[in-house]
Formats: C-alpha cells, sequence, structure tokens
C-alpha cells in the first residue's frame, strides 16, 4: 500500500458513516458434549457459556466505530430480551443506537450457534422477514431525513429481513452521500441509485449469471451490474481468492487474500463494506479502499464470529506483511491457533528458549521441532527472564526484535513471549503434541514432560550443534575486539 | 369404595413437603432450513417451544395432580424458563411461594430441539443441557433449611427429589434426616443415595442401587442382595427398587422382600419421569393411611399409567382408581 499507513488510518477517525439495514443478535453457545441422550440418539450438549454480538447490519456499524469512523445505526429489533441486549450490544461497540427502531409485531433477529470445542453443532435462527409495516416505515425515513446530514458514507447492510424495503433505499440514496450496498438475493436492480454494491463471488453469479470463479468471469460481472443497474463501483469478495473491483471508468484492480487460517468468514462481508465505507468517505481512492478492507478482512476471519478490527492491529498487519505479522500473538492467542489447528487435525508441536542473536544452531532446533509435528509454537523468554538466566549483559536483541526474527523463519508457525523462568505454566496452556528440547536439557530435565507425557503426546531432544551458540559467537565477537575478558 | 382405591380420596387431603432440584423441560419445535454457509451444519428455523415442570417439579405436580396441597421447595434463576414452570404449578394449585428465584443463577433447563417439516413428526435434533457446575455446590443452606422449617409446621411429610444438582446442601440433607425421626420423608436420589442414611424411604432405581451398594443386579437374586443391603446400609423403613419392565421390589425390615409385577397391558412409550411418579403416589398414599406394602402398589398401577404417556407425564387420580381397580395388590404368598 502506498503512502504511509498510521497517517491513513488517521484520515479514517470521526469520519460519519450511516449504516442503514437488518439488525441481527449473533449467539454463541460454547459447551461440551459429554454424552449421547438417554431419550434419543442425540448428543447432549452442555452448557458452558454463551456470547453475544451485534450481528448484520449492526456489525458493519461496529466495524466503522472501531476503525474510528463515527457510526449511527439505523434499523430496527423487537421489544424483547434479546432487542435490549442486542442494542446495549450496539452502545457498547461504541455506535449510537438512537436510529433503532424498536417494532413490537417481530421478534429481535438472532442466530444462536452452537459450539463445541470451537466447532459449530447447529445453528438455530430465530426471525420474521416480513417487509416493515407502513408505520414502522414512516418513524424510520422520518429518522433518516432528520439525521442523514453530514454523512461520509452510506451503508445499505441487507440481510433480507424486511428493513430495506424499496422506500427505505430511495431515500437513502437521497442523502447525497455515496450509498455502498452489501445485497442479499438475485436482484441487484432494488438497489439502484446506490454509489456502489459489494456482492460476494456466489451472489455476483446469482445476480448476473456469470462463472465468478475467475477474475476475467468477475469482471463480466461487475460490467455488467455497472451497464444495467448504473453501479459507479462493484467490488466482489472472492473468499480465498481475495477481492476483485471494476469502476465504471474501467480502473480495476484484483488483490489477493491475506488470510493466514481462515477460522470463521462470518461477518468478513460486514467488515469489507464497514472499511470500503469509511474510507471513501475519508476520499481515499477505491484502489486503496479495497486494499486496507481486504487486510481488515483477512484479521476479522481469523476470529470466531462476526468480529472488528482495531486501527493497531490493522497498522501492524499493513506494516509487517501477513507472513509474519499473524505470526507474533500472547499466550492466549497462542492457544486460541493451537485450539483450531488441532481441530484441523494438525500435530502442534512447542518448544522455547531466549533466541537471542538467531544463529543456524537456533534454525535448526527450531526446523527439528517442526520436523515431529505439523505446526510449530515457539514461547520466548522475556528480556527480565533472559537477564534472570543468563546474566545482565544479556539479551543482546531485545524481546521485539527476537519475536521479529523468529516470525520470519518458515518452519515457526506462532510466536509469543514467557515471564516465567520455566516454561512450566506454557506448556499446561498449549498442551502439544510434541515438547520440543535442546539435548542439553536430558540431564537438567525437561521441565513440563510429565504433563505433556500424561496427556498423550511426547518429549524430543533435538541434537546441538557443536560451536553454534550465542555465547560462543559473543565471545568470537569480543575475542575480535580485544576484549574477551569482559564476557562472562 | 373397595381395595386400594379407597385411599384415592383421602390423597386430597394430605399436605407434602418437595425439595429438590427443580428443572424445566424445554421442548424447541423449529423447521429445518438449509446448511449453514458458515460450517457445514444443519440451520433449523425457530418456531415455537413449550416448557414442562420436570425433575423436583415434575414429582410437584405428579403429588398435586394426585390432589395433594404441596409446598414446593426449590430454586430457579431469574429466568423466562424458570417463571414458566413456577407458573404452571401455582396453576396446578402447587404452593410457590418457597421457591426461591436466584439472580445469580439460571434455571436448571433440558432444551430438546425438535425438528421437521409441519404436519410431519418432528424429530429430536439435539439437546441442550444448563446445569450448574459443580463448583457452585454450597456446603451450607441456611436459606432452604429456614424455607424447610417453614413449610415443616403444614406438612405430613416430605419428599425429596435430588437429581444431583446441588440444592442439597449436606446441611440440608442432615435437616431431612433429622426430619425423618418426626415424619416420613420419602427419597428419590440420583447419585447420591449415600446421604441420605436414616431417612423414612428410599426409591432407587436398579442402576441408582447399584451405585450406591457398589453390586451389580445381573440376576434376580441380586436385586435381593442389593435391596437388603441397602435397607441395612441406609438404615431405613423400607426401600422400594424399582425396576423397570421387571416391577419393583419392597424391602421392609423385618419382612421377606416383596416382587410387584409390571402392570397394565398398554404399550410403553416413554418411561422419562416415572421415577417421580413413583415417589409421588407411594408418598401421597403413604400420607393417606396406605400401609408400605399397599403404597407400594398404588405406585406401580400409577407408573403404568404414565409410561404410556409421552414426556415426563403425570397420572390422575381417575386414571389411578381405573389402574387400581384393574390390578388389585395380589395377596402375599
Amino acid at each position: 500500500m502506498s503512502g504511509d499507513v498510521s497517517e491513513l488510518l488517521d484520515r479514517l477517525k470521526g469520519r460519519r458513516v450511516l449504516v442503514v439495514g437488518d439488525l441481527i443478535l449473533d449467539r454463541y453457545v460454547s459447551g461440551e458434549v459429554p454424552r449421547i441422550s438417554p431419550e434419543a440418539p442425540v448428543p447432549v450438549f452442555r452448557v458452558r457459556g454463551e456470547e453475544a454480538k451485534a450481528g448484520g447490519a449492526a456489525n458493519v456499524a461496529a466495524n466503522v466505530a472501531s476503525l474510528g469512523g463515527r457510526a449511527l445505526l439505523a434499523g430496527v429489533c423487537g421489544s424483547d430480551a434479546a432487542g435490549a441486549l442486542l442494542r446495549a450490544r450496539i452502545r457498547e461497540a461504541g455506535v449510537a443506537d438512537a436510529g433503532v427502531r424498536v417494532d413490537r409485531s417481530r421478534p429481535t433477529v438472532q442466530k444462536t450457534r452452537m459450539l463445541a470445542r470451537h466447532q459449530q453443532m447447529l445453528r438455530v435462527d430465530q426471525e420474521d422477514v416480513e417487509p416493515l409495516s407502513a408505520s414502522l416505515e414512516t418513524r424510520l425515513l422520518a429518522w433518516l431525513d432528520r439525521n442523514g446530514k453530514g454523512l461520509g458514507a452510506v451503508v445499505l447492510s441487507d440481510y433480507a429481513k424486511g428493513v430495506l424495503t424499496p422506500r427505505v433505499i430511495e431515500r437513502a440514496c437521497a442523502l447525497g452521500a455515496e450509498v455502498w450496498v452489501d445485497p442479499k438475493g438475485r436482484d441487484f436492480v432494488k438497489y439502484r441509485g446506490a454509489h456502489a454494491i459489494t456482492p460476494n463471488a456466489a451472489e455476483a453469479e446469482a445476480a448476473t449469471g456469470c462463472d465468478t470463479k475467475t477474475v476475467e468471469g468477475c469482471r463480466t460481472a461487475a460490467r455488467r451490474l455497472i451497464d444495467h443497474v448504473g453501479f459507479q463501483h462493484v467490488v466482489i469478495t472472492r473468499g480465498a481468492q481475495g477481492i476483485y473491483w471494476l469502476a465504471a471508468d474501467g480502473s480495476e484492480g484484483d488483490v489477493g487474500t491475506r488470510a493466514r487460517a481462515v477460522f470463521d468468514v462470518t461477518g468478513a462481508g460486514d467488515t469489507v463494506i464497514a472499511v470500503l465505507a469509511l474510507a471513501r468517505a475519508a476520499a481515499r481512492p477505491i484502489g486503496e479502499a479495497v486494499e486496507l478492507a481486504n487486510a481488515a478482512a483477512g484479521l476479522v476471519v481469523e476470529k470466531l464470529g462476526a468480529a472488528t478490527v482495531t486501527p493497531a492491529e490493522l497498522a501492524n498487519a499493513l506494516a509487517h506483511g501477513f507472513t509474519t505479522a499473524g505470526k507474533v500473538t500472547t499466550l492466549e492467542g497462542a492457544v486460541a491457533l493451537v485450539r483450531r489447528w488441532r481441530a484441523e487435525g494438525r500435530r502442534v508441536a512447542l518448544t522455547n528458549g531466549c533466541f537471542d542473536l538467531l544463529h543456524p544452531g537456533h534454525v535448526q532446533s527450531l526446523e527439528f521441532a517442526r520436523s515431529h509435528g505439523d505446526v510449530l509454537v515457539v514461547a520466548v523468554n522475556d528480556d527480565a527472564s533472559v537477564r534472570r538466566a543468563k546474566g545482565r549483559d544479556r539479551p543482546v536483541l531485545a524481546l521485539e526484535q527476537r519475536l521479529r526474527l523468529l516470525a520470519s523463519l518458515a518452519c515457526v508457525d506462532a510466536v509469543f513471549p514467557f515471564r516465567e523462568d520455566t516454561p512450566e505454566k506454557v506448556v499446561r496452556a498449549v498442551a502439544p503434541d510434541v515438547l520440543a528440547k535442546s539435548e542439553d536439557w536430558k540431564e537438567k530435565g525437561v521441565v513440563g514432560r510429565e504433563f505433556v507425557e500424561g496427556h498423550g503426546g511426547s518429549v524430543v531432544l533435538a541434537p546441538m550443534v557443536a560451536g553454534e551458540s550465542t555465547s560462543t559467537i559473543l565471545q568470537r565477537i569480543r575475542a575480535s575486539r580485544g576484549d574477551a575478558g569482559a564476557a562472562s | 369404595m373397595s381395595g386400594l382405591g379407597r385411599f384415592v380420596p383421602k390423597m386430597a387431603g394430605v399436605e407434602v413437603g418437595v425439595v429438590g432440584d427443580l428443572i424445566a423441560d424445554v421442548y424447541l419445535f423449529t423447521k429445518p432450513a438449509r446448511l449453514s454457509r458458515e460450517a457445514p451444519v444443519l440451520i433449523v428455523h425457530y418456531e415455537r417451544e413449550d416448557v414442562f415442570p420436570g425433575g423436583a417439579a415434575n414429582t410437584a405436580r405428579n403429588l398435586a395432580e394426585l390432589g395433594a396441597r404441596v409446598h414446593m421447595v426449590a430454586e430457579v434463576g431469574a429466568d423466562a424458563p424458570g417463571a414458566r414452570v413456577v407458573e404452571i404449578l401455582s396453576a396446578a394449585g402447587v404452593d410457590t411461594a418457597p421457591v426461591l428465584v436466584r439472580k445469580d443463577r439460571a434455571t436448571v433447563t433440558k432444551t430438546r430441539i425438535l425438528a421437521g417439516d409441519p404436519h410431519r413428526t418432528k424429530q429430536q435434533l439435539f439437546r441442550i443441557d444448563r446445569e450448574p457446575t459443580r463448583g457452585d455446590a454450597r456446603a451450607r443452606d441456611a436459606e432452604t433449611i429456614a424455607r424447610l422449617e417453614a413449610v415443616d409446621r403444614r406438612v405430613g411429610g416430605f419428599v425429596v427429589s435430588d437429581y444431583d444438582y446441588e440444592l442439597l446442601a449436606p446441611d440440608v440433607c442432615a435437616w431431612l434426616r433429622a426430619a425423618a425421626k418426626r415424619k416420613p420423608v420419602i427419597v428419590d436420589s440420583r447419585h447420591r443415595l449415600r446421604s441420605f442414611a436414616g431417612v423414612t424411604v428410599v426409591t432407587p432405581n436398579e442402576e441408582e442401587a447399584e451405585e450406591a451398594s457398589g453390586l451389580r443386579i445381573e440376576q434376580p437374586r441380586d436385586a435381593d442382595a442389593v435391596g437388603r443391603g441397602l435397607l441395612d446400609g441406609l438404615g431405613t423403613e423400607a426401600v422400594l427398587l424399582t425396576r423397570g419392565k421387571h416391577g419393583m421390589m419392597l424391602f421392609e425390615r423385618g419382612r421377606e422382600p416383596r416382587e410387584f409385577p409390571v402392570v397394565g397391558m398398554g404399550e410403553v412409550v416413554d418411561v422419562s419421569g416415572a421415577g417421580d411418579t413413583v415417589v409421588a403416589a407411594f408418598t401421597a398414599a403413604r400420607l393417606a393411611g396406605a400401609t408400605l406394602e399397599e403404597a407400594a402398589w398404588i405406585s406401580n398401577c400409577a407408573a403404568s399409567v404414565v409410561v404410556m404417556k409421552v414426556g415426563a407425564a403425570t397420572c390422575s387420580r381417575d386414571e389411578l382408581l381405573a389402574a387400581l381397580e384393574r390390578a388389585p395388590l395380589p395377596p402375599r404368598r
């Protein structure tokens, strides 16, 4: 991306984006499945925890707010407990909920997922998809007229739950700001008057009949939408293949996905349109807006459920590129990654150390560790614990630098710091399939061995490479400067 | 009125305290919609839900159905399923004033998700249990004891319906054991039978009896040994062992055990909640003046009625009268 990233992100701050559409309460019920029901051959799911998030148009608004934009939200919810919870979540996300009208005639739209070990087992939806009643529509239109001023952009987030009636769409398009549509269904003509539309590949294919698996197909589909409906921009989100965009003037772009591990695509489209609208509100060119949206989507699919990204996450991802930035994490982050990898059937190897002045001996032991698993997680001593273990003149490289170097290695999948003198806590939290240490730990005893072996894992010892250690490198450096006596 | 049927009208006069784990049995009716785009799982669309009293609440409802005046000592969360169960119990004439509404915890619920197109039999797809975690168990529970004491003045006996969810703290069990010296305390307990030594009667099923005695029931004489062992070990007046399709066995102090065969010729469609009916009918009969043997037979007949109904069901007085008419107590051999 051209230009300074943090400057670009700064420009997004405070831009007013109005989001109009279907509000959804996304519920995630997590639990375990200890047994089969005695009543019927079905699993018994024991609830352990519950989470509720603002979804649908509310998630778009939350994404706008999370990136520093000023998000206004208009839509309807029911006069029920779920509606109260949804409004609370909307406000917690920093979104103004004054435009949320209460409809006594319908339940709040809810999607409830049951998840065991981070895997979905069932989803129960509660909804009423009738179009708005005339009186409610009138109230919503009146609100739009009163509050739709001074906007940088408008998003129409259509989940086909009845809010986006022809009159609501028409009025939104008359507010004077660029209108971006995240569509539903195959009839995009109803969005005529909007500035741009962001269908996913399947939606674009259903609406135009073009095969959107290729860039050429996307181009044809986008061109058709521009010619027939009059959009200025068409942005097609293509899942693992990234994003394709075409402007009415014929300029186009195709950016590859930046996600490292796709965990949950729920809400990725919400993030994309939120970022696009916000970037456009900040008068950014379309190519830049798409790149930013793509980066944000890459981050959000690594999170559970409909999620948001912060400017810091986005800046980090854009500055370092995704090959390394996503690898540096925390113990909690690593545990989440490990859970996901394990659900995919991958064997997880863990090793730990100081990794001060990265050298071939380190690389060899890391590659050895990785060869015993499918993914490698590395726990790195923080500076204070390195000092305690190696002396006051260490580490030579600060924690951030050591993490950055390790993250750039192909054999390393995740790296995070720890502060304790032993990795016992880390081993217990990660619970690896393979715990790798260098051979010299054989006699000192491998911390966490009992735990790992008790959980069906194994401990492997990497052969040492003669003469390859940070201490010997430091000695050589000092000797060459003639101050070997100073080395400890 | 002849035979054991004579006790049925008398049940209307008895007052019983029911203490234990209240459960909301929820049935969620849904329509299968499609596969999710988020993950390869089914999406079902919510249509409506029904809530029924389960656990101790089902025992209470069974007692109320037989005419007993029930005082319910239990807990619910401050939520919709809990409120609905309390409402149903109140409508059935149960005194729910001693039901404590707790804000810090959810009602124990078992939610069955049933799915199917309209006009077709819906099929159970999934069950969701909300239970307290073991860590929530209390060592003491002065609140429940205070409620039991308030109820104690009015009732002729207590039924303990323990589904092992923790309402019954050790000091509550101790209070109930002490109460058994004054009035009948009949206990139906899952997994915790041994906490109730010294109560009046226990009504375990085979699995619970095996767990409490450490013995396995594989042959008929095993049941005999298990029942006798429990009677001695727990020091109760009697043990009523329910044995599913093998009927029930009554072990009384100083008498030979008695076996009661299953009665009724209808098809058994659902045994869930039959244990609740047994303990309810047995207690109502005892408080109405029946002997242990008579009460056991009455509960056997009541159970034969509910296993022919779907879901945790109840047996009405008329149904019980009819069942007793069809199947009089067989004479002791």
